[in-house]
């Protein structure tokens, strides 16, 4: 994407840092979900989640000034909660360790929740980033496109191709095509140049 | 064969290359080969769990923290607040009792008023001189390698948690306000 472009993420992140109004829950808005799927996806609970995703965010907000490539803010935002995630997931084993040398019997449950298919930091961090990109670009598809994808592949409860023709105004025959077609242009949009 | 269009290599890389295809990959097409790579990259990602959503409480509290801020060369009205206490008298540790021990601190036209209660529950409210004291904010609670955030109610209360031992800085941001209550030392009993 180019840098110019008013709604990447550079010119959104200067657009935080210029105090623009409306900015920064724009901001928000854009890479909350990363943020706490890094966490949940690490294998923290919910409620260790939340708390990592509220540091992060006090985090990027007190270095807004410092952050050096506005073009690699998404990074920098994951690299920020993985380390708050990771520090969490330390402090809890310490306390787990603790918990037993005090408590001394009985199970004191799980430690982590059943991580993203077992996948490493490293892993789990290119898997969202992926997920990212795919979602800005569809983002950027004609509305049609963007909402026939985003209903079949981005909602929890993926509709009925019956239930997309009657919502979308489509002959139930071509929504097999119409959704190849899209994926063809969002594949377009991800293909390297 | 010519390169074919992205949906022939959408359809091979959700089942398999054609006999065509595979013979062009074959022959070398290193932009088809990238072309099919980039499918199944983009197969893989649709077919895999969507992202979480958010809280709407989460989204609230991180929206607040950029409320109120014009800009970063905005010149923020800040205050280091002072413990208000008789001449000479030393600050003592904020302890938690059953009965709540309150502080107040004064900070320019502002006035921040704390009580620790037992449970590791602290509280507090931003009061003011000024007429224009802004409605909500919030605030942050900077502990030992933690921050953690509450908002700041209408009538400018707010409330932590599971606070721990220690020092700590409290930041009140109301509007373009900021209140700092540096060397705020908790101390559970």
């Amino acid at each position: 994407m180019p840098p110019s472009d008013p709604e990447s993420d550079a010119c959104l992140f200067e657009a935080v840092r210029a105090g623009e109004p409306g900015a920064w829950e724009r901001f928000v808005s854009r890479f909350e979900r990363l943020v706490f799927a890094v966490p949940l996806r690490m294998g923290l609970s919910r409620a260790d989640a939340e708390e990592v995703f509220q540091d992060t965010w006090v985090i990027l907000h007190r270095h807004l000034a410092h952050i050096r490539e506005p073009a690699s803010i998404s990074s920098w935002i994951l690299t920020t909660a993985r380390r708050e995630s990771g520090a969490l997931m330390e402090r809890r084993r310490r306390e787990r360790r603790l918990g037993g040398a005090i408590g001394g019997e009985g199970d004191p449950g799980p430690l982590l929740e059943a991580s993203d298919e077992a996948l490493g930091p490293e892993e789990v961090l290119e898997r969202i980033e992926e997920a990212e990109i795919v979602r800005e670009a569809l983002a950027r598809l004609d509305e049609r496109c963007r909402e026939l994808l985003g209903r079949l592949y981005l909602s929890k409860s993926p509709p009925s191709y019956e239930e997309l023709a009657r919502d979308l105004g489509l002959k139930l025959g071509s929504v097999g095509p119409t959704r190849m077609r899209c994926l063809a242009k969002l594949a377009e949009r991800l293909a390297p140049r | 064969m010519d390169c074919p269009s992205f949906e022939t290599i959408l359809a091979a890389a959700e089942s398999a290359p054609d006999a065509e295809l595979a013979r062009h990959l074959a022959a070398g097409c290193s932009s088809c080969a990238d072309r099919l790579a980039t499918a199944r990259t983009l197969l893989r990602v649709l077919a895999a769990d969507p992202l979480e959503d958010v809280p709407a409480e989460l989204h609230r509290r991180a929206v607040a923290l950029g409320e109120g801020r014009d800009s970063l060369g905005e010149r923020i009205r800040e205050w280091v607040a002072s413990f208000v206490a008789p001449p000479a008298a030393a600050v003592p540790a904020f302890r938690g009792s059953a009965a709540p021990m309150q502080r107040l601190y004064r900070a320019g036209p502002f006035e921040v008023d704390l009580a620790l209660l037992s449970d590791g529950v602290l509280v507090g409210q931003l009061t003011g001189e000024e007429d224009d004291l802004p409605a909500g904010g919030y605030v942050v609670l900077y502990g030992d390698g933690r921050a953690d955030t509450s908002s700041l109610s209408e009538d400018g209360e707010f409330r932590f948690e599971g606070v721990a031992p220690g020092p700590h800085v409290l930041v009140v941001r109301s509007g373009d306000a900021s209140v700092v209550v540096p060397d705020l030392e908790i101390d559970l009993g």
